[in-house]
Protein backbone atom coordinates (compact mmCIF):
# COMPACT_ATOMS: atom_id res chain seq x y z
CA UNK A 1 0.00 0.00 0.00
CA UNK A 2 1.20 3.45 -0.61
CA UNK A 3 2.34 4.37 3.19
CA UNK A 4 3.98 6.81 2.92
CA UNK A 5 7.45 6.27 5.40
CA UNK A 6 7.36 9.59 7.53
CA UNK A 7 3.91 10.39 7.32
CA UNK A 8 2.11 11.07 10.65
CA UNK A 9 0.43 7.64 10.75
CA UNK A 10 -2.99 8.89 12.34
CA UNK A 11 -3.48 11.66 9.35
CA UNK A 12 -2.47 8.73 6.90
CA UNK A 13 -5.15 6.52 8.65
CA UNK A 14 -7.61 9.61 8.50
CA UNK A 15 -7.14 10.45 4.69
CA UNK A 16 -7.59 6.85 3.87
CA UNK A 17 -10.43 5.51 6.35
CA UNK A 18 -12.66 8.13 6.78
CA UNK A 19 -14.80 6.82 10.25
CA UNK A 20 -17.81 8.03 11.06
CA UNK A 21 -21.05 8.95 9.48
CA UNK A 22 -20.76 10.81 6.86
CA UNK A 23 -23.16 13.61 5.56
CA UNK A 24 -25.56 11.65 2.98
CA UNK A 25 -23.69 13.13 0.07
CA UNK A 26 -25.61 13.81 -3.36
CA UNK A 27 -22.70 13.29 -6.26
CA UNK A 28 -22.48 9.46 -4.39
CA UNK A 29 -26.03 8.79 -4.29
CA UNK A 30 -26.41 9.90 -7.83
CA UNK A 31 -23.41 7.36 -8.35
CA UNK A 32 -25.21 4.46 -6.53
CA UNK A 33 -28.18 5.29 -8.51
CA UNK A 34 -25.98 4.59 -11.66
CA UNK A 35 -24.26 1.65 -10.30
CA UNK A 36 -28.02 0.21 -9.30
CA UNK A 37 -29.71 0.81 -12.95
CA UNK A 38 -26.32 -1.44 -13.99
CA UNK A 39 -23.81 1.42 -14.76
CA UNK A 40 -20.77 -1.03 -13.65
CA UNK A 41 -18.23 2.18 -14.25
CA UNK A 42 -20.23 4.07 -11.69
CA UNK A 43 -20.05 0.97 -9.73
CA UNK A 44 -16.07 1.00 -9.89
CA UNK A 45 -16.00 4.63 -8.85
CA UNK A 46 -18.10 3.59 -5.72
CA UNK A 47 -15.12 0.44 -5.12
CA UNK A 48 -12.74 2.96 -5.74
CA UNK A 49 -13.92 5.48 -3.41
CA UNK A 50 -14.77 2.66 -0.48
CA UNK A 51 -12.20 0.29 -0.86
CA UNK A 52 -9.65 1.50 1.48
CA UNK A 53 -11.75 2.06 3.85
CA UNK A 54 -13.51 -1.60 3.34
CA UNK A 55 -10.06 -3.47 2.94
CA UNK A 56 -9.31 -1.66 6.83
CA UNK A 57 -12.31 -2.61 8.09
CA UNK A 58 -12.18 -6.50 6.86
CA UNK A 59 -7.80 -6.97 7.62
CA UNK A 60 -8.37 -5.25 11.31
CA UNK A 61 -10.81 -8.62 12.05
CA UNK A 62 -9.56 -11.55 9.92
CA UNK A 63 -5.84 -10.30 10.21
CA UNK A 64 -4.78 -11.67 6.69
CA UNK A 65 -4.43 -9.87 3.81
CA UNK A 66 -5.56 -12.92 1.62
CA UNK A 67 -8.73 -13.44 3.69
CA UNK A 68 -9.54 -9.68 3.93
CA UNK A 69 -8.89 -10.03 -0.27
CA UNK A 70 -12.04 -12.76 -0.22
CA UNK A 71 -14.32 -10.64 2.26
CA UNK A 72 -13.54 -7.08 0.36
CA UNK A 73 -14.37 -8.39 -3.08
CA UNK A 74 -17.31 -10.84 -1.74
CA UNK A 75 -18.43 -7.16 0.30
CA UNK A 76 -18.86 -4.93 -3.15
CA UNK A 77 -20.58 -8.15 -4.70
CA UNK A 78 -23.13 -8.18 -2.15
CA UNK A 79 -23.72 -4.57 -1.91
CA UNK A 80 -24.11 -4.78 -5.88
CA UNK A 81 -27.06 -6.88 -5.65
CA UNK A 82 -28.25 -5.56 -2.88
CA UNK A 83 -28.52 -1.55 -3.86
CA UNK A 84 -31.78 -2.51 -5.38
CA UNK A 85 -32.69 -2.36 -1.72
CA UNK A 86 -30.26 0.44 -0.54
CA UNK A 87 -31.90 3.36 0.47
CA UNK A 88 -29.45 5.77 -1.39
CA UNK A 89 -30.25 8.77 1.25
CA UNK A 90 -28.12 6.96 3.48
CA UNK A 91 -24.42 6.66 3.13
CA UNK A 92 -22.76 3.96 2.00
CA UNK A 93 -19.86 3.65 3.92
CA UNK A 94 -20.86 2.50 7.18
CA UNK A 95 -23.27 0.10 5.17
CA UNK A 96 -20.79 -1.33 3.29
CA UNK A 97 -18.30 -1.52 6.21
CA UNK A 98 -21.16 -3.68 8.03
CA UNK A 99 -21.79 -6.48 5.07
CA UNK A 100 -17.46 -6.23 4.93
CA UNK A 101 -17.83 -6.77 9.04
CA UNK A 102 -20.33 -9.71 8.78
CA UNK A 103 -18.18 -11.71 6.10
CA UNK A 104 -15.24 -11.04 8.36
CA UNK A 105 -16.78 -12.51 10.81
CA UNK A 106 -18.27 -15.28 9.57
CA UNK A 107 -15.24 -16.21 7.54
CA UNK A 108 -13.33 -16.49 10.45
CA UNK A 109 -15.81 -18.61 12.25
CA UNK A 110 -15.87 -21.15 9.56
CA UNK A 111 -13.62 -24.36 10.40
CA UNK A 112 -11.33 -23.57 7.43
CA UNK A 113 -10.42 -20.69 8.77
CA UNK A 114 -10.22 -21.50 12.34
CA UNK A 115 -7.63 -24.09 11.32
CA UNK A 116 -5.32 -22.00 9.66
CA UNK A 117 -2.88 -20.42 11.57
CA UNK A 118 -2.93 -16.91 12.59
CA UNK A 119 -0.17 -15.11 10.51
CA UNK A 120 3.39 -14.02 11.72
CA UNK A 121 3.11 -10.22 13.53
CA UNK A 122 2.27 -7.87 11.31
CA UNK A 123 5.05 -5.88 8.63
CA UNK A 124 4.52 -2.52 10.77
CA UNK A 125 5.04 0.77 9.34
CA UNK A 126 8.23 2.50 9.75
CA UNK A 127 8.84 4.58 13.14
CA UNK A 128 7.33 7.76 13.14
CA UNK A 129 9.17 10.57 13.44
CA UNK A 130 10.99 12.20 16.81
CA UNK A 131 13.26 10.71 18.58
CA UNK A 132 14.92 7.35 18.10
CA UNK A 133 13.81 5.97 21.71
CA UNK A 134 10.44 7.47 20.77
CA UNK A 135 10.53 5.51 17.55
CA UNK A 136 11.83 2.15 19.50
CA UNK A 137 8.79 2.21 21.79
CA UNK A 138 6.31 2.78 19.45
CA UNK A 139 7.66 0.19 16.99
CA UNK A 140 7.56 -2.39 20.52
CA UNK A 141 3.96 -1.05 21.16
CA UNK A 142 2.65 -1.72 17.63
CA UNK A 143 3.98 -4.97 17.49
CA UNK A 144 2.40 -5.53 21.13
CA UNK A 145 -0.39 -4.49 19.43
CA UNK A 146 -0.77 -6.80 16.91
CA UNK A 147 -0.30 -9.56 18.92
CA UNK A 148 -3.02 -8.91 21.40
CA UNK A 149 -5.74 -7.78 18.57
CA UNK A 150 -4.40 -11.63 17.24
CA UNK A 151 -5.22 -12.87 20.50
CA UNK A 152 -8.61 -11.64 20.51
CA UNK A 153 -11.20 -13.51 18.55
CA UNK A 154 -12.67 -12.40 15.96
CA UNK A 155 -16.31 -10.95 16.81
CA UNK A 156 -13.97 -9.19 19.86
CA UNK A 157 -12.46 -7.88 16.93
CA UNK A 158 -15.21 -7.00 14.66
CA UNK A 159 -17.04 -5.02 17.73
CA UNK A 160 -13.83 -3.13 18.71
CA UNK A 161 -13.25 -1.78 14.72
CA UNK A 162 -16.89 -1.34 14.11
CA UNK A 163 -16.93 0.86 17.28
CA UNK A 164 -13.31 2.13 17.11
CA UNK A 165 -12.89 2.84 13.40
CA UNK A 166 -16.83 2.92 11.90
CA UNK A 167 -17.64 4.91 15.30
CA UNK A 168 -20.82 2.65 15.03
CA UNK A 169 -22.77 2.88 17.95
CA UNK A 170 -23.54 -0.52 20.09
CA UNK A 171 -27.13 -0.49 18.30
CA UNK A 172 -25.85 -0.59 14.92
CA UNK A 173 -22.80 -3.36 15.51
CA UNK A 174 -26.10 -5.47 16.92
CA UNK A 175 -27.44 -5.39 13.75
CA UNK A 176 -24.28 -5.46 11.49
CA UNK A 177 -23.23 -8.83 13.74
CA UNK A 178 -26.47 -10.35 14.69
CA UNK A 179 -25.89 -10.15 18.57
CA UNK A 180 -27.52 -8.47 20.96
CA UNK A 181 -26.44 -5.21 22.41
CA UNK A 182 -25.60 -6.97 26.10
CA UNK A 183 -23.14 -9.22 23.59
CA UNK A 184 -21.90 -6.21 22.27
CA UNK A 185 -20.82 -4.11 25.45
CA UNK A 186 -19.22 -7.13 26.98
CA UNK A 187 -17.01 -8.51 23.78
CA UNK A 188 -16.10 -4.79 23.62
CA UNK A 189 -15.18 -4.44 26.82
CA UNK A 190 -13.22 -7.51 27.22
CA UNK A 191 -11.31 -7.01 23.94
CA UNK A 192 -10.46 -3.31 25.42
CA UNK A 193 -9.44 -4.73 28.74
CA UNK A 194 -6.88 -6.92 26.98
CA UNK A 195 -5.41 -4.48 24.59
CA UNK A 196 -5.05 -2.21 27.76
CA UNK A 197 -3.48 -5.13 30.06
CA UNK A 198 -1.31 -5.95 26.89
CA UNK A 199 -0.07 -2.30 26.00
CA UNK A 200 -0.08 -0.61 29.35
CA UNK A 201 3.65 -0.20 29.60
CA UNK A 202 3.28 2.22 26.29
CA UNK A 203 -0.11 3.71 27.39
CA UNK A 204 1.85 6.33 28.69
CA UNK A 205 3.42 8.12 25.89
CA UNK A 206 0.25 7.88 24.14
CA UNK A 207 -1.69 9.32 26.51
CA UNK A 208 0.44 12.46 26.74
CA UNK A 209 0.41 12.72 22.66
CA UNK A 210 -3.37 12.87 23.00
CA UNK A 211 -3.32 15.14 25.71
CA UNK A 212 -0.77 17.68 24.19
CA UNK A 213 -2.06 17.32 20.88
CA UNK A 214 -5.55 17.61 21.66
CA UNK A 215 -6.04 14.97 18.50
CA UNK A 216 -4.94 11.72 18.22
CA UNK B 1 -17.26 3.60 47.43
CA UNK B 2 -19.51 1.79 45.24
CA UNK B 3 -17.99 -1.25 43.55
CA UNK B 4 -15.71 -0.75 40.36
CA UNK B 5 -17.84 -0.42 37.38
CA UNK B 6 -15.29 -2.74 35.46
CA UNK B 7 -17.55 -3.74 32.50
CA UNK B 8 -19.55 -0.48 32.48
CA UNK B 9 -15.95 1.13 31.95
CA UNK B 10 -15.89 0.48 28.03
CA UNK B 11 -20.08 1.55 27.67
CA UNK B 12 -19.36 4.69 29.82
CA UNK B 13 -16.39 5.85 27.12
CA UNK B 14 -19.04 5.49 24.39
CA UNK B 15 -21.36 7.19 25.71
CA UNK B 16 -23.52 3.90 25.66
CA UNK B 17 -24.42 3.78 29.29
CA UNK B 18 -28.14 4.35 30.72
CA UNK B 19 -28.31 7.89 32.65
CA UNK B 20 -28.44 5.97 36.15
CA UNK B 21 -25.85 3.72 35.32
CA UNK B 22 -23.80 6.77 33.85
CA UNK B 23 -24.57 8.46 36.91
CA UNK B 24 -23.01 6.19 39.06
CA UNK B 25 -20.13 5.03 36.87
CA UNK B 26 -19.39 8.90 37.27
CA UNK B 27 -19.53 9.41 41.19
CA UNK B 28 -17.59 6.36 41.07
CA UNK B 29 -15.02 7.66 38.85
CA UNK B 30 -14.28 11.03 41.22
CA UNK B 31 -14.00 8.68 44.56
CA UNK B 32 -11.84 6.15 42.67
CA UNK B 33 -8.31 7.06 41.20
CA UNK B 34 -7.69 3.34 39.47
CA UNK B 35 -10.77 3.29 37.78
CA UNK B 36 -10.41 7.16 36.43
CA UNK B 37 -6.53 5.87 35.26
CA UNK B 38 -8.19 2.85 33.65
CA UNK B 39 -10.70 4.72 31.45
CA UNK B 40 -7.79 7.22 30.63
CA UNK B 41 -6.05 3.85 29.67
CA UNK B 42 -9.15 2.22 27.65
CA UNK B 43 -9.48 5.68 25.60
CA UNK B 44 -5.83 5.89 25.04
CA UNK B 45 -6.13 2.00 23.76
CA UNK B 46 -8.49 3.12 21.53
CA UNK B 47 -6.36 6.47 20.06
CA UNK B 48 -3.36 4.27 19.79
CA UNK B 49 -5.23 1.34 17.27
CA UNK B 50 -6.59 4.50 14.96
CA UNK B 51 -2.66 5.12 14.85
CA UNK B 52 -1.71 2.38 13.47
CA UNK B 53 -2.73 2.37 9.63
CA UNK B 54 -3.48 -0.93 7.74
CA UNK B 55 -1.23 -1.91 4.94
CA UNK B 56 -2.23 -3.79 2.04
CA UNK B 57 0.81 -5.39 -0.78
CA UNK B 58 2.14 -3.12 -3.61
CA UNK B 59 -0.62 -2.32 -6.40
CA UNK B 60 -3.93 -4.08 -4.39
CA UNK B 61 -5.77 -1.33 -4.66
CA UNK B 62 -4.71 -0.07 -8.22
CA UNK B 63 -5.78 -3.61 -9.52
CA UNK B 64 -8.93 -4.22 -6.77
CA UNK B 65 -11.82 -1.87 -8.92
CA UNK B 66 -10.90 -3.93 -12.06
CA UNK B 67 -11.31 -7.56 -10.01
CA UNK B 68 -14.81 -6.41 -8.58
CA UNK B 69 -15.58 -5.85 -11.73
CA UNK B 70 -14.85 -8.74 -13.26
CA UNK B 71 -17.09 -10.33 -10.34
CA UNK B 72 -20.03 -8.28 -10.64
CA UNK B 73 -20.46 -9.34 -14.39
CA UNK B 74 -19.37 -12.72 -13.53
CA UNK B 75 -19.93 -13.81 -10.27
CA UNK B 76 -18.07 -17.25 -10.60
CA UNK B 77 -15.03 -17.93 -8.60
CA UNK B 78 -11.59 -16.23 -9.21
CA UNK B 79 -10.25 -18.80 -11.45
CA UNK B 80 -6.64 -20.14 -10.94
CA UNK B 81 -4.32 -20.63 -13.72
CA UNK B 82 -2.88 -23.63 -12.09
CA UNK B 83 -6.10 -25.25 -12.64
CA UNK B 84 -6.20 -25.11 -16.10
CA UNK B 85 -3.80 -27.05 -17.27
CA UNK B 86 -5.11 -30.20 -15.45
CA UNK B 87 -8.32 -28.99 -16.47
CA UNK B 88 -6.91 -29.05 -20.33
CA UNK B 89 -5.26 -32.40 -19.57
CA UNK B 90 -9.05 -33.69 -18.23
CA UNK B 91 -11.29 -32.72 -21.05
CA UNK B 92 -8.51 -35.15 -23.41
CA UNK B 93 -9.23 -37.63 -20.98
CA UNK B 94 -12.95 -37.22 -21.00
CA UNK B 95 -13.26 -37.36 -24.19
CA UNK B 96 -11.70 -40.71 -24.55
CA UNK B 97 -13.13 -41.83 -21.04
CA UNK B 98 -16.89 -40.39 -21.07
CA UNK B 99 -18.56 -42.79 -23.76
CA UNK B 100 -17.15 -45.76 -21.63
CA UNK B 101 -18.40 -43.91 -18.31
CA UNK B 102 -21.68 -43.09 -19.82
CA UNK B 103 -22.74 -46.42 -20.54
CA UNK B 104 -21.69 -47.48 -17.13
CA UNK B 105 -23.38 -44.75 -15.52
CA UNK B 106 -26.59 -45.52 -17.40
CA UNK B 107 -26.77 -49.17 -16.32
CA UNK B 108 -25.99 -47.68 -12.93
CA UNK B 109 -29.13 -45.61 -12.97
CA UNK B 110 -31.60 -47.26 -14.80
CA UNK B 111 -33.44 -48.85 -11.79
CA UNK B 112 -34.05 -45.17 -10.63
CA UNK B 113 -35.48 -43.94 -14.20
CA UNK B 114 -37.59 -46.69 -14.35
CA UNK B 115 -39.47 -44.76 -11.72
CA UNK B 116 -39.86 -42.07 -14.38
CA UNK B 117 -43.74 -42.39 -16.01
CA UNK B 118 -43.38 -41.60 -19.98
CA UNK B 119 -40.68 -42.24 -22.27
CA UNK B 120 -37.89 -45.08 -21.98
CA UNK B 121 -35.04 -44.63 -18.63
CA UNK B 122 -32.30 -45.09 -20.56
CA UNK B 123 -33.09 -42.56 -22.98
CA UNK B 124 -34.01 -39.78 -20.65
CA UNK B 125 -31.05 -40.56 -18.68
CA UNK B 126 -28.83 -39.89 -21.64
CA UNK B 127 -30.73 -36.74 -22.47
CA UNK B 128 -29.68 -35.42 -18.80
CA UNK B 129 -26.25 -36.79 -19.35
CA UNK B 130 -24.62 -37.49 -22.72
CA UNK B 131 -24.13 -35.01 -25.07
CA UNK B 132 -26.93 -36.94 -27.57
CA UNK B 133 -27.68 -34.34 -30.34
CA UNK B 134 -31.17 -35.93 -30.26
CA UNK B 135 -31.64 -34.17 -26.74
CA UNK B 136 -29.86 -31.35 -27.60
CA UNK B 137 -31.96 -30.28 -30.56
CA UNK B 138 -35.11 -31.37 -28.68
CA UNK B 139 -34.22 -29.14 -25.92
CA UNK B 140 -33.22 -26.01 -28.40
CA UNK B 141 -37.14 -26.33 -29.29
CA UNK B 142 -38.16 -25.93 -25.40
CA UNK B 143 -36.07 -23.39 -25.18
CA UNK B 144 -37.42 -21.22 -28.28
CA UNK B 145 -40.65 -22.54 -26.93
CA UNK B 146 -43.17 -19.53 -25.48
CA UNK B 147 -43.22 -21.88 -21.80
CA UNK B 148 -41.59 -20.14 -18.85
CA UNK B 149 -38.75 -22.17 -18.25
CA UNK B 150 -39.22 -22.69 -14.60
CA UNK B 151 -38.24 -25.62 -12.95
CA UNK B 152 -40.51 -28.05 -10.72
CA UNK B 153 -40.45 -27.06 -7.57
CA UNK B 154 -39.08 -30.01 -5.92
CA UNK B 155 -36.25 -30.55 -8.59
CA UNK B 156 -34.79 -27.39 -7.72
CA UNK B 157 -35.20 -28.39 -4.05
CA UNK B 158 -33.67 -31.29 -4.20
CA UNK B 159 -30.62 -29.77 -6.51
CA UNK B 160 -30.54 -26.49 -3.75
CA UNK B 161 -30.75 -29.55 -0.93
CA UNK B 162 -27.77 -31.19 -2.05
CA UNK B 163 -25.47 -28.93 -3.28
CA UNK B 164 -26.11 -26.94 0.04
CA UNK B 165 -25.45 -30.45 1.83
CA UNK B 166 -22.05 -29.93 -0.14
CA UNK B 167 -21.49 -26.40 0.82
CA UNK B 168 -22.21 -27.33 4.61
CA UNK B 169 -18.99 -26.85 5.72
CA UNK B 170 -18.63 -23.71 4.50
CA UNK B 171 -21.85 -22.20 4.51
CA UNK B 172 -21.11 -19.27 6.43
CA UNK B 173 -18.01 -18.70 4.56
CA UNK B 174 -18.99 -16.84 1.60
CA UNK B 175 -16.37 -15.95 -0.63
CA UNK B 176 -14.25 -19.04 0.69
CA UNK B 177 -17.19 -21.20 -0.18
CA UNK B 178 -15.90 -20.70 -4.00
CA UNK B 179 -12.69 -21.17 -2.85
CA UNK B 180 -13.65 -24.58 -1.71
CA UNK B 181 -15.73 -25.40 -5.19
CA UNK B 182 -12.19 -24.44 -6.38
CA UNK B 183 -10.78 -27.02 -4.49
CA UNK B 184 -13.45 -29.35 -4.89
CA UNK B 185 -13.03 -28.76 -8.95
CA UNK B 186 -9.34 -29.50 -8.60
CA UNK B 187 -9.46 -32.65 -7.46
CA UNK B 188 -12.37 -33.73 -9.54
CA UNK B 189 -9.86 -32.70 -12.32
CA UNK B 190 -6.75 -34.64 -10.69
CA UNK B 191 -9.22 -37.85 -10.05
CA UNK B 192 -9.81 -38.08 -13.95
CA UNK B 193 -6.21 -37.14 -14.67
CA UNK B 194 -5.25 -40.44 -12.87
CA UNK B 195 -4.61 -43.52 -14.19
CA UNK B 196 -7.40 -45.31 -12.63
CA UNK B 197 -10.91 -45.34 -13.82
CA UNK B 198 -12.21 -42.58 -11.70
CA UNK B 199 -15.96 -42.54 -11.11
CA UNK B 200 -18.32 -42.06 -14.05
CA UNK B 201 -19.92 -38.25 -12.98
CA UNK B 202 -16.52 -37.31 -12.11
CA UNK B 203 -14.28 -37.51 -15.34
CA UNK B 204 -17.84 -35.98 -17.49
CA UNK B 205 -17.57 -32.78 -14.78
CA UNK B 206 -13.77 -32.66 -15.35
CA UNK B 207 -14.70 -31.35 -18.54
CA UNK B 208 -16.98 -28.64 -17.88
CA UNK B 209 -14.09 -26.08 -16.40
CA UNK B 210 -12.23 -27.10 -19.91
CA UNK B 211 -14.86 -26.07 -22.30
CA UNK B 212 -14.94 -22.64 -21.73
CA UNK B 213 -11.16 -21.64 -23.33
CA UNK B 214 -11.32 -22.10 -26.47
CA UNK B 215 -14.28 -20.33 -27.52
CA UNK B 216 -15.03 -18.49 -24.49
CA UNK B 217 -18.20 -16.19 -24.79
CA UNK B 218 -20.09 -18.67 -27.18
CA UNK B 219 -18.97 -21.36 -25.25
CA UNK B 220 -20.20 -20.05 -22.07
CA UNK B 221 -23.58 -19.36 -23.34
CA UNK B 222 -23.81 -22.72 -24.94
CA UNK B 223 -23.14 -24.34 -21.78
CA UNK B 224 -25.71 -22.16 -20.14
CA UNK B 225 -27.77 -22.91 -22.37
CA UNK B 226 -26.71 -26.80 -21.85
CA UNK B 227 -27.32 -26.60 -18.37
CA UNK B 228 -31.36 -25.16 -18.86
CA UNK B 229 -31.41 -27.54 -21.65
CA UNK B 230 -30.45 -30.58 -19.48
CA UNK B 231 -32.55 -29.69 -17.12
CA UNK B 232 -35.82 -29.03 -18.83
CA UNK B 233 -35.01 -32.20 -21.00
CA UNK B 234 -35.12 -34.35 -17.78
CA UNK B 235 -39.26 -34.58 -16.81
CA UNK B 236 -38.89 -35.58 -13.22
CA UNK B 237 -37.64 -34.89 -9.84
CA UNK B 238 -36.10 -38.31 -9.35
CA UNK B 239 -34.28 -38.19 -12.73
CA UNK B 240 -33.21 -34.60 -12.06
CA UNK B 241 -32.02 -36.16 -8.05
CA UNK B 242 -28.85 -36.89 -10.21
CA UNK B 243 -25.97 -35.22 -9.15
CA UNK B 244 -25.47 -31.12 -9.66
CA UNK B 245 -22.65 -33.08 -11.73
CA UNK B 246 -23.77 -34.82 -14.05
CA UNK B 247 -26.28 -31.98 -15.42
CA UNK B 248 -23.54 -29.31 -15.18
CA UNK B 249 -21.18 -32.14 -17.22
CA UNK B 250 -23.86 -32.23 -19.65
CA UNK B 251 -23.38 -28.83 -19.84
CA UNK B 252 -20.07 -28.79 -20.56
CA UNK B 253 -20.22 -31.34 -22.79
CA UNK B 254 -22.36 -29.32 -25.46
CA UNK B 255 -20.69 -26.31 -25.18
CA UNK B 256 -17.66 -28.22 -26.22
CA UNK B 257 -19.64 -29.73 -28.88
CA UNK B 258 -22.25 -26.44 -29.83
CA UNK B 259 -18.46 -24.54 -29.24
CA UNK B 260 -18.72 -22.29 -32.69
CA UNK B 261 -22.65 -22.25 -33.07
CA UNK B 262 -23.95 -20.02 -30.51
CA UNK B 263 -26.92 -21.96 -29.88
CA UNK B 264 -28.89 -18.90 -28.14
CA UNK B 265 -28.36 -16.30 -30.97
CA UNK B 266 -32.07 -16.06 -31.85
CA UNK B 267 -32.71 -15.99 -28.07
CA UNK B 268 -31.16 -13.63 -26.52
CA UNK B 269 -31.88 -9.85 -27.79
CA UNK B 270 -28.78 -7.58 -29.56
CA UNK B 271 -28.12 -5.26 -26.86
CA UNK B 272 -27.84 -8.31 -24.54
CA UNK B 273 -26.06 -10.11 -26.66
CA UNK B 274 -23.26 -7.26 -26.70
CA UNK B 275 -23.22 -7.52 -23.19
CA UNK B 276 -22.87 -11.29 -22.62
CA UNK B 277 -20.28 -11.26 -25.54
CA UNK B 278 -18.40 -8.38 -23.19
CA UNK B 279 -18.59 -9.83 -20.48
CA UNK B 280 -16.42 -12.47 -21.00
CA UNK B 281 -16.02 -16.36 -20.41
CA UNK B 282 -17.52 -17.85 -17.51
CA UNK B 283 -14.96 -19.90 -17.06
CA UNK B 284 -16.88 -22.20 -14.83
CA UNK B 285 -20.65 -23.34 -16.46
CA UNK B 286 -21.88 -25.22 -13.22
CA UNK B 287 -20.49 -22.61 -11.10
CA UNK B 288 -23.04 -19.62 -13.36
CA UNK B 289 -25.82 -22.21 -13.52
CA UNK B 290 -25.97 -23.32 -9.58
CA UNK B 291 -25.31 -19.15 -8.78
CA UNK B 292 -28.58 -18.33 -11.27
CA UNK B 293 -30.29 -20.90 -9.83
CA UNK B 294 -30.37 -19.83 -6.51
CA UNK B 295 -30.70 -16.46 -6.89
CA UNK B 296 -33.78 -18.02 -9.40
CA UNK B 297 -35.13 -19.84 -6.85
CA UNK B 298 -34.78 -17.13 -3.98
CA UNK B 299 -37.13 -14.59 -6.30
CA UNK B 300 -39.79 -17.13 -7.03
CA UNK B 301 -40.42 -17.57 -3.28
CA UNK B 302 -39.87 -14.31 -2.15
CA UNK B 303 -42.97 -12.67 -0.71
CA UNK B 304 -43.85 -9.39 -2.14
CA UNK B 305 -47.09 -8.57 0.42
CA UNK B 306 -46.28 -4.51 0.82
CA UNK B 307 -45.50 -1.72 -1.73
CA UNK B 308 -41.76 -1.77 -0.50
CA UNK B 309 -41.60 -5.54 -0.91
CA UNK B 310 -43.36 -5.94 -4.28
CA UNK B 311 -40.40 -2.60 -5.70
CA UNK B 312 -37.68 -4.33 -4.12
CA UNK B 313 -39.03 -7.60 -5.85
CA UNK B 314 -39.27 -5.73 -9.10
CA UNK B 315 -35.88 -4.52 -9.43
CA UNK B 316 -34.52 -7.53 -7.76
CA UNK B 317 -35.98 -9.59 -10.87
CA UNK B 318 -34.54 -6.47 -12.96
CA UNK B 319 -31.04 -7.44 -11.62
CA UNK B 320 -31.79 -11.17 -12.41
CA UNK B 321 -32.14 -10.20 -16.20
CA UNK B 322 -29.55 -7.98 -16.31
CA UNK B 323 -27.02 -10.10 -14.31
CA UNK B 324 -28.20 -13.20 -16.60
CA UNK B 325 -29.09 -12.03 -19.61
CA UNK B 326 -27.88 -14.92 -21.45
CA UNK B 327 -29.88 -16.87 -19.36
CA UNK B 328 -32.88 -18.51 -20.05
CA UNK B 329 -34.62 -17.35 -16.98
CA UNK B 330 -34.08 -14.09 -18.12
CA UNK B 331 -36.94 -13.56 -20.26
CA UNK B 332 -39.32 -14.95 -17.27
CA UNK B 333 -37.25 -12.86 -14.80
CA UNK B 334 -38.35 -9.43 -17.17
CA UNK B 335 -42.00 -10.66 -17.05
CA UNK B 336 -41.83 -11.26 -13.28
CA UNK B 337 -40.76 -7.86 -12.97
CA UNK B 338 -43.47 -6.41 -14.79
CA UNK B 339 -45.83 -8.23 -12.60
CA UNK B 340 -44.25 -7.35 -9.80
CA UNK B 341 -43.88 -3.47 -10.73
CA UNK B 342 -48.39 -3.80 -11.63
CA UNK B 343 -48.60 -5.42 -8.29
CA UNK B 344 -45.83 -2.48 -6.57
CA UNK B 345 -48.85 -0.31 -8.29
CA UNK B 346 -51.94 -1.84 -7.47
CA UNK B 347 -50.42 -1.98 -3.62
CA UNK B 348 -49.52 1.73 -3.41
CA UNK B 349 -51.31 3.82 -6.21
CA UNK B 350 -47.74 5.84 -7.02
CA UNK B 351 -47.63 7.26 -10.20
CA UNK B 352 -43.77 6.47 -10.20
CA UNK B 353 -44.70 2.60 -10.52
CA UNK B 354 -46.58 3.11 -12.61
CA UNK B 355 -44.42 4.93 -14.99
CA UNK B 356 -41.82 2.34 -14.68
CA UNK B 357 -44.04 -0.36 -14.83
CA UNK B 358 -45.16 0.87 -18.14
CA UNK B 359 -41.91 1.57 -19.22
CA UNK B 360 -40.61 -2.34 -18.56
CA UNK B 361 -44.02 -3.30 -20.28
CA UNK B 362 -43.51 -1.37 -23.40
CA UNK B 363 -39.66 -2.14 -23.79
CA UNK B 364 -40.83 -5.82 -23.39
CA UNK B 365 -43.57 -5.72 -25.90
CA UNK B 366 -41.68 -3.46 -28.48
CA UNK B 367 -38.35 -6.05 -28.34
CA UNK B 368 -37.43 -8.03 -31.36
CA UNK B 369 -38.10 -11.10 -29.14
CA UNK B 370 -41.08 -11.27 -26.61
CA UNK B 371 -42.23 -14.41 -26.43
CA UNK B 372 -44.40 -14.33 -23.40
CA UNK B 373 -45.88 -10.75 -24.97
CA UNK B 374 -49.34 -12.83 -24.06
CA UNK B 375 -48.72 -12.55 -20.41
CA UNK B 376 -47.30 -9.36 -20.24
CA UNK B 377 -49.94 -7.91 -22.19
CA UNK B 378 -52.35 -9.46 -19.47
CA UNK B 379 -50.38 -8.21 -16.20
CA UNK B 380 -50.80 -4.77 -18.17
CA UNK B 381 -54.48 -4.73 -18.77
CA UNK B 382 -54.79 -4.34 -14.86
CA UNK B 383 -53.24 -0.76 -14.96
CA UNK B 384 -55.53 2.38 -15.92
Amino acid sequence: MDVPSRLDAGRALEARAPAGPAAPDAAEADLLARARDGNLFAFDEIVKRYQRRVYATAVRIVRRHDVADDVVQEAFLRAHQALGRFDLSRPFGPWICRIAANLAVNHVRSPQAREEALPEAHAETPVRGGSPLVGVLETEARTELARALDGLSADQRAVFVLRVFEELSYKEIAEALEISIGTVMSRLSRARERLRVALTPYLGAAMARRAEGGER
Amino acid sequence: MSSHPAERLSAFLDGELSATDRAQVESHLRECPACAQELEELAAVDAFAREVPVQAPDGYFEALPARVRARVRRPARIPRPALWAVAAAAAVMAVVVTPVVLQHERSVMAPAAQAVPEGPAPATLAASIAPAPPAFAQSGDAGRSAQPLRPAKSEVHGRLQEREEADKPAENVLSKKQTNTADQAFRRDASAAAPAAPPPATVAAAATPAAAPPVPAAASRAAVAGFEEARTSAPEPKVMAETVEAQTAAAGERARDEAGADARKDRARPAERKLAAGSGAFSHPDDRALMTEKRYEALLTRPATSVAQARALRDAWDLFAHDFPADARADEARVRAIEAGVLAWTLGRDPADLAAVRTRGRAYLEAENAPQAARVRAALEALP
